[in-house]
């Protein structure tokens, strides 16, 4: 083959290279273009869908009737879905029997929007029977309801956490058969004034001292004859049972001072050994903060020395200090700020101990003086 | 001063003044104390029962 039939064959084979080429880069393109476009097709008509409907579900946003909105065993995660910031002007039974057992605050967080029931007039059976396990500010200040609360988290059995509940005085009341089935109902704050009988939180066993003595606080001190019934066994874990030791240290203040101390581990510590002073102090570190409120505290005697517990504010401040000898092996007292304590132990003068034992002062929170701050009120335990 | 009476329920009983129930109930100071009388945890039980179910429908 000549050069040239070379060069015209070559010239060939690239021609034909290149349309093939050509061809597949069509195809390949046209393909991929086509995928590309059905996907995004797709999306487009999804979100087209999803605009559609909850633009006319949510009225675009404005304020409107919610009632049963969200209710009935049928929402799932995928459906569940609201656009816009959540305003009802009813809410009656909008929630209702929700199947999503989801932090409701949390979840519409993750969607970019807001529950606000303050506008709503009708707010009975709200999230009755729901599954959800916490609800944020549930503010029924606008309710026009005779009784606001009417069955709101009735047979909420998932429910832990209300963060809020804003109340309204409804003319036959605030409360009913509100919380009825509510057995994992922890935290509950109440913002308003509870004026008469229809609140039973019986079945909340699990009911923090934060959360009762937030309904003690809410009780109004102008009414008479009106009962508010709690679970017992939630006052006595909040409150009788929910007791906390004030351990020593071990520090010796004085020098001098040969002790070996040993923590039993069961709220008392043994000393062996010997101090040649009239004074010796096992410190505490007051590092513990304890909420302000009304507690009783156990100074329990023994025979070495004398137990001091010292409180303070949080800038470290004194407010009081007791000692078993002046206020007995328990006092109570209402702290009216947040405060920590340091527990102490005297030793007086020079002494010797062999397997001396001596207990840790304890403290629990005091449900006498809060029952004591709203005497108008009858509160049963069941 | 006044001060609140607290009554309690004998074992397996149960406080009510017929409308509200409890084994340990601490009066407000002027509350009538023969307002309560007791039933037995079976009547209400009952009572609760009944109570929900009329409540739980709208």
């Amino acid at each position: 083959m000549t050069i040239a039939d070379k060069l015209s064959r070559a010239k060939e084979d690239y021609g034909a290279v290149h349309e093939s080429g050509k061809e597949e880069g069509y195809q390949e393109g046209y393909s991929l273009g086509h995928d590309h476009g059905e996907q995004y097709g797709k999306e487009l008509g999804k979100q087209a869908e999803y605009d559609a409907f909850w633009d006319l579900y949510q009225n675009g946003g404005k304020p409107k009737d919610y009632s049963t909105a969200f209710g009935g065993v049928g929402w799932t995660e995928q459906t569940f879905k609201p656009k816009y910031d959540i305003v009802p002007t009813n809410a009656y039974m909008m929630f209702r029997a929700n199947p999503l057992a989801v932090d409701l605050a949390e979840y519409l967080n993750g969607l970019g929007v807001t529950l606000d029931l303050s506008q709503s007039g009708n707010t009975q059976y709200m999230f009755q029977s729901s599954k959800f396990t916490r609800i944020g500010v549930v503010d029924v200040s606008g309710s026009t309801n005779s009784v606001p609360l009417d069955n709101v988290f009735a047979s909420c059995s998932n429910l832990v956490t209300i963060d809020k509940l804003v109340l309204k005085t409804g003319p036959g009341g605030e409360f009913n058969n509100t919380f009825g089935a509510c057995p994992n109902l922890e935290n509950l704050t109440i913002d308003g004034v509870i004026t008469k009988n229809g609140l039973y939180l019986q079945t909340c066993t699990k009911l923090s001292r934060a959360s009762i003595t937030s309904v003690i606080r809410a009780l109004s001190p102008d009414v008479s004859g009106q009962t508010v019934t709690l679970s017992r066994a939630a006052v006595e874990n909040a409150f009788e049972n929910n007791r906390t030791t004030i351990s020593f240290d071990f520090t010796a203040e004085t020098d001098g001072a040969d002790v070996t101390l040993s923590d039993n581990g069961d709220g008392t510590v043994t000393m062996n050994g010997s101090v040649a002073f009239d004074s010796y102090f096992l410190r505490s570190d007051p590092t513990a903060v304890f909420s302000a409120g009304s507690y009783t505290l156990s100074l329990p005697q023994n025979n070495y020395g004398t137990v001091y517990v010292t409180l303070y504010d949080l800038d470290g401040k004194e407010i009081a200090m007791y000692d078993e000898w002046g206020y007995g092996e328990e006092v109570t007292f209402t702290a009216n700020e947040d405060f920590v304590m340091k527990a102490q132990l005297y030793l007086m003068g020079a002494a010797t101990f062999d397997n001396a034992v001596v207990a840790y002062p304890t403290i629990r929170p005091d449900f006498e003086a809060l029952k004591a701050s709203k005497p108008n009120w009858t509160i049963a335990l069941v | 001063m006044k001060t609140r009476t607290t009554l309690y329920a004998d074992e397996g009983m149960i406080l009510t003044d017929g409308e509200h129930f409890g084994t340990v109930i601490h009066l407000a100071v002027n509350a009538d104390a023969l307002a309560w009388h007791e039933i037995t945890r079976e009547e209400y039980e009952e009572i609760l029962s009944r109570s929900i179910s009329e409540e739980m429908c709208p």
